[in-house]
C-alpha cells in the first residue's frame, strides 16, 4: 500500500514537471530586448556627450536586465518601445521604429526629476487643457522651450515639434507596459519631448522629455523629467532571454 | 546559390545559334510554336537575370550602408576613448573614480581594435571588421559586375533573336509566296498541256492534207478518163494531148484552148 502511494506520488509529480507551462506575456521588440534579456550599453554615447557638456551622468551601464517594455505610437508613422532596465530606476531605452519596421531613434533616458503638483493653480502650470483663467505662463507642457534645473544651469531645450509655434497640446498617447512577470499597465501621457545640440556639428545631442502620467487612469498623478542621450544600436549588448522573439 | 550553380540552371537547355535553329527543318516544320518558345524563354531569361541584378544590388547597398556605420562607430570609439582617457587622468587618487573611467577606457579601446585593428593607425586599412566589410563591398562590387554583364548579354541576344525572327519570318513568306508562284505555273502549265492534247494546235495542217488528197483524187480521176479514152482510140488524140496539157501547168489561155478542142470533136 505503502510503495503503491509512493508511486503513484511520484507519477503525478512527474506530469505535474512535464505539463506545459503557461506561456508568459512577452513583447516583440527592437534587438530582442525582450523582458528578461540583459544587454551592457558600451559608454561611447556617454562620454561624448559628457565631453560635450551633457548633464546625463551618474548611469550604470552594464548588467542590466529588461524588468518591462511598454509601447505606444505616435503620428500613425512611429512606434516607440520604453525598454525599462533593472539598474536604471525611473529611466528606460527609448526605440523607435517606422511603419517599414526599421530602426529610427535609440536613447538611453534617465530619471530626472518628478514634481507632484497638488492644487489646481499647479496643475495650470503644467497643463493648461480644460482649465479656465490661464495666463501665459501656464501650459508648461508643450511651450517651445524647456529647461533644466538650476542645479544644471540654464540649459535650455527646444522642442522637437510642431515648429516654431509658442506652444502646442500635449501628445496623449497611452503607453501599454508589461512587466516581467506579464503584469499590465497601462501610462496615459500628456508629453512633450525636446532637445538641444551638444556639438557643433549636431551630431552629438541631449534630450529631455517631460510628461504628466497617470497610471491606469486619465487623471494625471504628477509630472516626470527624464534626460537622455543617443546611443548606438550598435553599442548595445544584448543577451537575449531565451523565449525573446525576433523583432519583425 | 552560387554563381555555377545559378547559370546551370538557367543554361540547362541547349544553347546554341538561335538564328540558325529558327531557320532549320524544325522551325520551318512548326515555324509558329518555335519562334513563340525561343522568344519567350529568351525574355524569361533576361527578365531573370534583372531580378537576380536587382538583388546584387541591394546587397551591394547594405554592405556599403554596414561600411559607412562602422566608420561612424569608429570614429565614436577614437572620440570616447580620449574622453576616457582625460576622466581616467581626472580621476587622480579617487579609486571609484578612476576604476570606472578605466573600464570605460578600455571598453573603447577593444571597440576601436575590433573595429578599427588591433594595430595603429586602427582605421580598418589592413585588419579589423571595418577592413572585413570594405573587402565585402569589393566582392560584391565584383558579382554586382558579373551579373550585369550576364544580363547585358541575355538582353542584346533576347533582342537579335526578335530581330532573326521578323528576318525569318520574312524569309519564309517570301519562300511561301515563291512556292505559290511555282505552284500557280505548274497549273498553267498543266493547263497549257491539255490543250495541246485535246488537238487544237493540228486544225490547219488538216485542212491542208485533205486539201491535198482532194487535188491528188480529182487528178486520178481525169488521168483514168483519158486513159478511156485514149484506150478507144489506140492512140494518143487529141484529147491526150489536151489532158496532158491539163495535167500539167497549165497556161493561163490553155483552159479556152481545151474548150475549143472538145468542142471541135
Amino acid at each position: 500500500m505503502f510503495i503503491t502511494q509512493l508511486i503513484q506520488g511520484v507519477i503525478a509529480q512527474k506530469q505535474a514537471e512535464q505539463a506545459p507551462k503557461p506561456a508568459r506575456t512577452i513583447t516583440a521588440t527592437p534587438l530582442r530586448l525582450a523582458q528578461g534579456s540583459r544587454l551592457n550599453i558600451q559608454p561611447m554615447g556617454l562620454l561624448l556627450a559628457n565631453g560635450q557638456g551633457s548633464i546625463f551622468r551618474n548611469v550604470t551601464l552594464d548588467n542590466h536586465q529588461v524588468v518591462a517594455v511598454g509601447t505606444f505610437g505616435l503620428f500613425n508613422t512611429v512606434r516607440y518601445y520604453h525598454v525599462y532596465l533593472s539598474g536604471l530606476e525611473g529611466g528606460y531605452l527609448a526605440l523607435a521604429v517606422n511603419n517599414a519596421n526599421k530602426l529610427i531613434e535609440s536613447r538611453l533616458y534617465r530619471l530626472y526629476t518628478e514634481v507632484n503638483p497638488t492644487s489646481i493653480e499647479e496643475w495650470k502650470f503644467w497643463l493648461v487643457e480644460g482649465q479656465r483663467n490661464v495666463s501665459d505662463d501656464d501650459g508648461y507642457i508643450g511651450k517651445l522651450y524647456a529647461n533644466s534645473l538650476d542645479e544644471d544651469g540654464p540649459v535650455e531645450y527646444t522642442r522637437d515639434w510642431g515648429g516654431n509655434a509658442p506652444r502646442m497640446d500635449p501628445l496623449t498617447p497611452i503607453e501599454v507596459l508589461v512587466d516581467i512577470n506579464g503584469g499590465q499597465t497601462r501610462l496615459h501621457h500628456r508629453l512633450m519631448q525636446y532637445s538641444r545640440p551638444l556639438s557643433g556639428d549636431n551630431k552629438i545631442a541631449e534630450h529631455l522629455r517631460v510628461s504628466a502620467m497617470a497610471e491606469n487612469s486619465t487623471d494625471p498623478s504628477g509630472v516626470t523629467f527624464w534626460v537622455g542621450i543617443d546611443v548606438d544600436p550598435g553599442e548595445i549588448q544584448v543577451f537575449p532571454a531565451t523565449d525573446a522573439p525576433a523583432f519583425p | 546559390m552560387s554563381n555555377s550553380g545559378f547559370l546551370a540552371s538557367m543554361f540547362a537547355r541547349q544553347m546554341g545559334d538561335i538564328g540558325d535553329k529558327l531557320t532549320n527543318a524544325y522551325a520551318a516544320q512548326h515555324a509558329d510554336v518555335a519562334i513563340q518558345v525561343e522568344v519567350e524563354n529568351a525574355r524569361k531569361k533576361a527578365n531573370d537575370l534583372a531580378s537576380r541584378v536587382s538583388q546584387e544590388m541591394t546587397a551591394m547597398q547594405t554592405a556599403t550602408t554596414k561600411v559607412t556605420e562602422l566608420q561612424a562607430r569608429l570614429s565614436r570609439a577614437k572620440q570616447a576613448g580620449k574622453q576616457a582617457k582625460a576622466a581616467v587622468d581626472a580621476a587622480g587618487d579617487d579609486a571609484a573614480q578612476r576604476e570606472v573611467a578605466q573600464g570605460m577606457l578600455q571598453t573603447c579601446f577593444k571597440a576601436m581594435t575590433e573595429i578599427g585593428g588591433t594595430d595603429a593607425p586602427y582605421d580598418g586599412s589592413v585588419a579589423g571588421t571595418l577592413f572585413e566589410a570594405k573587402e565585402a563591398v569589393k566582392k560584391q562590387g565584383e558579382n554586382l559586375a558579373f551579373w550585369q554583364g550576364e544580363h547585358h548579354k541575355a538582353v542584346d541576344e533576347a533582342t537579335h533573336m526578335e530581330e532573326r525572327v521578323l528576318h525569318a519570318a520574312e524569309v519564309l513568306a517570301r519562300a511561301k509566296q515563291e512556292q505559290q508562284n511555282a505552284e500557280e505555273q505548274r497549273r498553267q502549265v498543266e493547263a497549257d498541256a491539255n490543250l495541246l492534247k485535246k488537238g487544237g494546235a493540228h486544225v490547219g495542217l488538216d485542212a491542208m492534207e485533205a486539201a491535198a488528197k482532194d487535188a491528188q483524187q480529182k487528178a486520178t480521176a481525169a488521168r483514168l478518163q483519158t486513159d478511156a479514152v485514149r484506150g478507144a482510140s489506140g492512140s494518143p488524140t487529141n484529147a491526150d494531148a489536151v489532158f496532158d496539157k491539163l495535167l500539167a501547168k497549165p497556161a493561163p489561155d490553155a483552159h479556152a484552148a481545151a474548150m475549143d478542142a472538145f468542142s471541135n470533136l
